[in-house]
């Protein structure tokens, strides 16, 4: 927001809609072609706070009673009306808290609610449990495992002592214990198997959870304008570096490349189209064909 | 305890009760009333009888026969006649509680000048209690303007509040809930008022009435030389032929005529600036001086105060209200806090 660009002839009408409160003040300065040095000495406001001011960084002020205090006695001072420049910064700071109530919607929509923190705890926690689960199966069937061997082998000499008997084929019984003992290993074996399926299926899970938390992210967030009539606009992105400063024609559009979260001001806002790396962000303020600052893509303020 | 009952169906009332106009401000509703502080009473077989109080009382201000007097119970800010004080609050009080059933029995904040005396503050306490009132409290006038006027009055940091009232002019420096200098001056609008009939007398020979004088001070009344120029006529009687004669008045002559009343807010302040501690006074100095008070309306009184102190002089949202809505936020404060505001 230069002074170069808002140059406007003298005597001119500044037009209420398409300027933010800063703007207006500073355009009805410099259609009176007066610096800031100069409204400094008459109204005993410090430069800084009048900059401030200009450029609608009221949080720089000293409070709410001033800035309107402040606005009152510079509209006084340029002759404009102090009750429209006064309506004008209400309307600004209304749609400012509009306009970010509705940001922060969207982006939660968009997030499906739940935060990228909350996720990462949330496979983390599920990947210990599987761990768990696995581990404890499988000490629990290696345990039993034994005690059937075991079991199987006092069997085995058991049948040997009595091969003695007489009309019992001790070949034929201990073939027989024996491939019903196999048979346990067998199980044993395959039950273990089963274990090292399921732990190198929660390897899986876990390489899948952190692939899910850490997606690839594109360092330059992509911002596309279009316009449907003549606007201001201004942006610019996380970095502080402004992307653009002019007035675009309606058909025109822009795109830009920067930074999220991009902190972007409308002159009008309803005659845009605005999409974040190619998803449309939705921004509709309660009042019409009024100026707005706001974010996109920002974290959301809670 | 019959009072404590009605106390139920009674609303907690912020009064501003000032020399000129008596503001109530009630929770969650706003002003509910503002009217002049004038009671017409009617003598009758030796027995005062009210007539009329508000707006209808200040009409008759100036224009009633014998036997009915239009009065102002207060007087530089204080009760000047305690009887009639009390009528006055009881008929607001009523006037307040119009659908209420019962007689109402409020608590009330009432907001007393920041230099007024033990004598003075029972006065109030007092004719507050006879009309009705269940509980009293009282919040110094600078205070309550610069809560009303959304001062950061909690924090460690200076603010300068000048509330100029009808009867008189305070002036203060707040920081951190409390007063750390404070004064006041017997000069108000009143003074304006009497200041341009004795303008109008000496310069073209006629008598105005105060009401006239008010309206002069409202259309045409300006503080700062290079003001814009405007006119009114004017009618008044002739003291020399001793009819009525009309005459115009501009800004010019009514500056002229308040020079000398304008100097004593002047000279308040600055002497208020000089002895304010530095720290405060730096803050005052980066943020500004806030007006508040029907005076705070007269035309380009913060240009002046700008030129003499060198500071941003700001009037506040709805200057005219300010004492009472920040009484009522002062009683909230209270009630939640349990500490009175009252630093004196």
């Amino acid at each position: 927001m230069t002074e170069s660009t808002l140059e406007l002839p003298p005597n001119s009408s500044v037009p209420l809609g398409l300027s933010t409160p800063g703007d207006y003040m500073q355009q009805a300065r410099l259609a009176l072609d007066l610096s800031i040095e100069a409204v400094a000495a008459r109204l005993k406001i410090s430069p800084a706070n009048l900059l401030a001011l200009e450029s609608d960084q009221f949080e720089k002020l000293p409070g709410e009673t001033f800035v309107r205090g402040y606005i009152r006695a510079y509209a006084k001072l340029l002759g404009i009306d102090c009750d429209a420049a006064l309506a004008n910064y209400e309307d600004y700071l209304r749609a400012l808290r509009d306009t970010t109530v509705q940001v922060t919607r969207n982006k939660d929509a968009e997030n499906t609610s739940i935060p990228l923190s909350r996720r990462r705890q949330i496979a983390v926690a599920l990947t210990a449990i599987v761990i768990v689960v696995v581990l404890s199966v499988v000490f629990s069937l290696s345990d039993s495992g034994e005690l059937s061997l075991g079991a199987n082998t006092a069997l085995i000499g058991d049948e040997q002592s009595r091969s003695v008997e007489p009309g019992v084929l001790p070949n034929e019984s201990l073939s027989r214990d024996l491939g019903e003992n196999t048979q346990l290993i067998d199980d044993t074996a395959t039950s273990q198997k089963t274990a090292v399926e399921v732990i190198s299926d929660a390897q899986e899970v876990k390489a899948q959870a952190a692939a899910t938390i850490a997606p690839e992210k594109p360092i330059d967030d992509q911002l596309l304008l279009s316009f449907s009539s003549e606007c201001w606009v201004e942006v610019a992105d996380a970095r502080g570096d402004v992307l653009f400063t002019d007035i675009k024609q309606a058909g025109e559009s822009l795109s830009l490349e920067g930074k999220a979260p991009f902190n972007v001001m409308l002159g009008d806002v309803r005659s845009v189209n605005i999409a974040l790396n190619g998803e449309p962000v939705i921004i509709t303020p309660k009042n019409k064909g009024k100026a707005l600052r706001f974010e996109v893509g920002g974290e959301s303020p809670n | 305890m019959l009072k404590r009952l009605r106390g139920a169906f009674s609303n907690d009332l912020s009064i501003d009760l000032g020399t000129a106009n008596t503001l109530i401000y009630v929770r969650d509703r706003g002003i509910v009333l503002d009217e002049p502080s004038v009671v017409a009473i009617r003598h009758h077989n030796g027995q005062k009888i009210v007539e009329a109080v508000g707006v209808e009382a200040k009409r008759m201000l100036g224009r009633t026969p014998g036997n009915i007097t239009a009065i102002r119970p207060l007087k530089d800010g204080v009760i000047a006649d305690f009887q009639v004080t009390e009528k006055m609050l009881q008929h607001f009080i009523k006037k307040v509680h119009e659908n209420s059933w019962f007689q109402p029995s409020p608590r009330v904040l009432v907001c007393v000048p920041c230099l007024s005396t033990e004598v003075e503050k029972r006065a109030i306490r007092e004719s507050a209690l006879g009309a009705g009132a269940r509980e009293v409290r009282l919040i110094e006038e600078p205070m309550a303007a610069a809560i009303g006027a959304g001062l950061p009055v909690d924090e460690a940091n200076g603010s300068m509040v000048v509330d100029i009232g009808g009867g008189t002019t305070e002036i203060a420096i707040i920081s951190l809930n409390g007063v750390v200098y404070s004064d006041s001056v017997r000069v108000g609008g009143d003074r304006f008022d009497e200041a341009i009939v004795n303008y109008v007398r000496r310069n073209y020979g006629s008598v105005i009435g105060d009401a006239t004088a008010e309206r002069i001070k409202q259309e045409v009344g300006c503080a700062f030389a290079g003001s814009e120029m405007r006119e009114i006529d004017v009618r008044g009687r002739n003291l020399a032929e001793g009819v009525p004669r009309s005459f115009t008045l501009n800004s010019d002559e009514i500056l002229e005529a308040l020079q000398e009343t304008l100097a004593g807010i002047v000279q308040a302040v600055k002497s208020a600036l000089e002895q304010s501690p530095p720290e405060l006074a730096s803050d005052i100095a980066e943020s500004g001086i806030v007006l508040t008070g029907g005076g705070a309306l007269l035309r380009d009184l913060d240009r002046l105060l700008t030129q003499e102190t060198g500071l941003p002089v700001i009037v506040a949202d709805d200057p005219l209200t300010c004492v009472a809505r920040g009484g009522g936020k002062a009683m909230e404060f209270m009630d939640k806090r349990n500490i009175d505001l009252l630093s004196s």
